[in-house]
């Protein structure tokens, strides 16, 4: 279990860092944003019930339209990763000819 | 390169490092722009093995009694009566590889010696210039290494390697430029290599391709590329592979469709700061803008696939919307009841279901404009056939008509539907509105 749950941690990690690392610059500010809007959202969650009414509701609608623009953002960086796969073939097929070629990619 | 200004003419070469890249139809359709600029053009098919071009002009125009393998075989004199060549418009003229008629039976030895080829070529294209006024050449070479493509490259001011986004044609490519690298390397005259990326398909980004196609210019494919960029990125069009053979100027056809605009882009990018001349006004004006030429450069989708693909995305994002809701209306529920004794319930549970709505309305417009990308598809397709039709009056059957009306119907028949959806969404509302008033 507790290696199951390293592992799920781990990928997660991988995920985020290949994201943080992407060479364009739209996704990179997308995964920094994503990452402070959920820091933000997992102290919301955790402070929830010792809030006051009013700053509950205003977290709550926050936390909801996090939610909507969450599913937007995520399904644009998928669009945007399974597009990429194509080239990511290309490139490794034009790195194996060029190796065998030149000796270098 | 070392450029010899006093030539008084153009030339342009297309090569390969391998066949069926689509070099002929690139040829003959930037001819053809060429020659509306106006400009007199002489395209000259050097594809000795294949007579591509020249199958391709002669199933629509009757050949003159000249050929290129004759004239570079036999090398007239000044004195000679100028050769007959074939007018395809006005200001377009072809010259064949070999006659139809004649079987090219031996091969010519001089055709595998480089620089024999480039001295009877450059002298041909002096000849003719001074006989037929030629204001620009544009050749069209054999799809592989050859003889002819080298000293090409070497005469013509600007010589367009053909290839596609796939590894068998990068490998041909990087023969092919290997092959110019040993042959030139050590001479006075540098031939100006760029490349088009031909006939790419829709899977591709250009943001992720250029990336790729950039490395490689920096290391193997640009030794002769000073712009270190792909001068064109040009899409795969279903309708220029439908029309292959039908018609050699499909740029003729499709005034603005954005393999016209593609062409008229690489015009403007080879010929506007050495010979302007060249290129039409329109063509000028319209990429001077440079907001639009970027626009044009980076679209490596044809109108056609994007129309396609959104239809089907926006059908499909539509259908996991609706089954998206049952999970809604579910987690609706148990809200309702976590948020039992809360005094702001009511306005959490709004928030709730408006932000699910708009995402709903930003699906339903995504539907619409797919709804509309149909009709788009049907309408391209329309004018295509419906200029097809016009430009070959002897081909005008009663099939072909049929065609037409089935286009026409099928393109007024997707394009009501998304009227029809609007007004129907209009009068829910309208109807709305009324029975909550009179209520």
């Amino acid at each position: 279990m507790y290696k199951e749950a390293h592992k799920g941690i781990q990928s997660i990690i991988a995920i985020w860092r290949k994201l943080a690392d992407d060479p364009e610059p739209s996704v990179r500010v997308l995964t920094l944003a994503a990452t402070i809007i959920g820091f933000l959202a997992l102290i919301a969650i955790l402070t929830f019930r010792f809030l006051p009414d009013e700053i509950q509701v205003i977290v709550g609608i926050a936390f909801m339209i996090c939610v909507v623009l969450f599913v937007a953002v995520a399904l644009w960086i998928a669009l945007r990763f399974s597009s990429r796969a194509p080239t990511k073939m290309l490139e490794a097929g034009f790195a194996n000819i060029s190796m065998q070629k030149y000796g270098s990619t | 390169m070392v450029m010899d200004k006093s030539r008084g003419y153009s030339s342009i070469a297309f090569v390969s490092g391998k066949g069926g890249v689509g070099k002929t139809t690139l040829a003959a359709n930037l001819a053809w722009l060429i020659s509306t600029a106006p400009a007199r053009v002489l395209l000259i098919d050097l594809d000795f093995q294949n007579l591509g071009c020249t199958g391709l002009i002669a199933a629509h125009y009757k050949l003159e009694n000249s050929d290129a393998l004759t004239l570079l075989r036999n090398q007239p004199e000044e004195k000679v009566q100028p050769p007959p060549l074939t007018q395809v418009t006005d200001n377009l003229q072809f010259l064949p590889a070999a006659l139809l008629v004649q079987e090219v039976k031996h091969r010519d030895a001089f055709l595998d010696a480089p620089e024999e080829v480039y001295q009877r070529l450059d002298r041909l294209l002096n000849r003719l210039h001074q006989s037929h006024s030629i204001d620009c050449f544009v050749l069209d070479c054999h799809g592989g290494i050859d003889a002819v493509s080298i000293a090409a490259a070497g005469i013509c001011d600007h010589t367009l390697v053909v290839t596609e986004a796939d590894t068998v044609t990068f490998a041909g490519t990087l023969g092919l430029v290997d092959t110019y690298y040993d042959e030139y390397i050590h001479s006075d005259r540098k031939p100006e290599i760029q490349y088009i990326v031909n006939r790419i398909p829709p899977k591709y980004k250009w943001k992720d391709l250029d990336r790729l196609y950039q490395a490689y210019l920096e290391k193997h494919l640009g030794r002769f590329t000073e712009s270190k960029a792909i001068l064109s990125y040009i899409p795969a069009e279903g309708y220029l592979a439908d029309s292959f053979g039908d018609y050699p100027f499909q740029v003729e056809l499709g005034r603005s469709a954005l393999f016209t605009r593609k062409l008229e882009l690489i015009l403007y990018s080879l010929l506007n700061d050495s010979n302007p001349k060249l290129l039409s006004k329109k063509v000028q004006e319209r990429f001077q803008k440079e907001r639009y030429a970027r626009k044009v450069r980076r679209q490596v989708i044809s109108n056609e696939a994007r129309n396609t693909r959104t239809a089907s995305t926006s059908y499909a994002l539509a259908s996991l919307y609706f089954l998206f809701l049952i999970p809604l209306y579910s987690s609706t529920y148990i809200l309702h009841e976590f948020l039992e004794s809360h005094q702001h319930r009511d306005t959490i549970e709004k928030t709730f279901i408006w932000s699910t709505l708009i995402l709903g309305l930003l699906i339903a417009i995504y539907f619409l404009i797919g709804v509309w990308r149909i009709a788009s598809y049907f309408r391209d397709k329309l004018k295509f056939q419906k200029a097809l039709f016009r430009a070959l009056p002897t081909e005008q059957t009663f099939w072909r008509r049929l065609n037409l009306w089935k286009l026409r119907a099928l393109y007024y028949g997707s394009a009501a539907g998304p009227v029809f959806i609007v007004l129907f969404g209009f009068s829910l509302i309208i109807g709305f509105v009324y029975l909550a008033l009179t209520s």
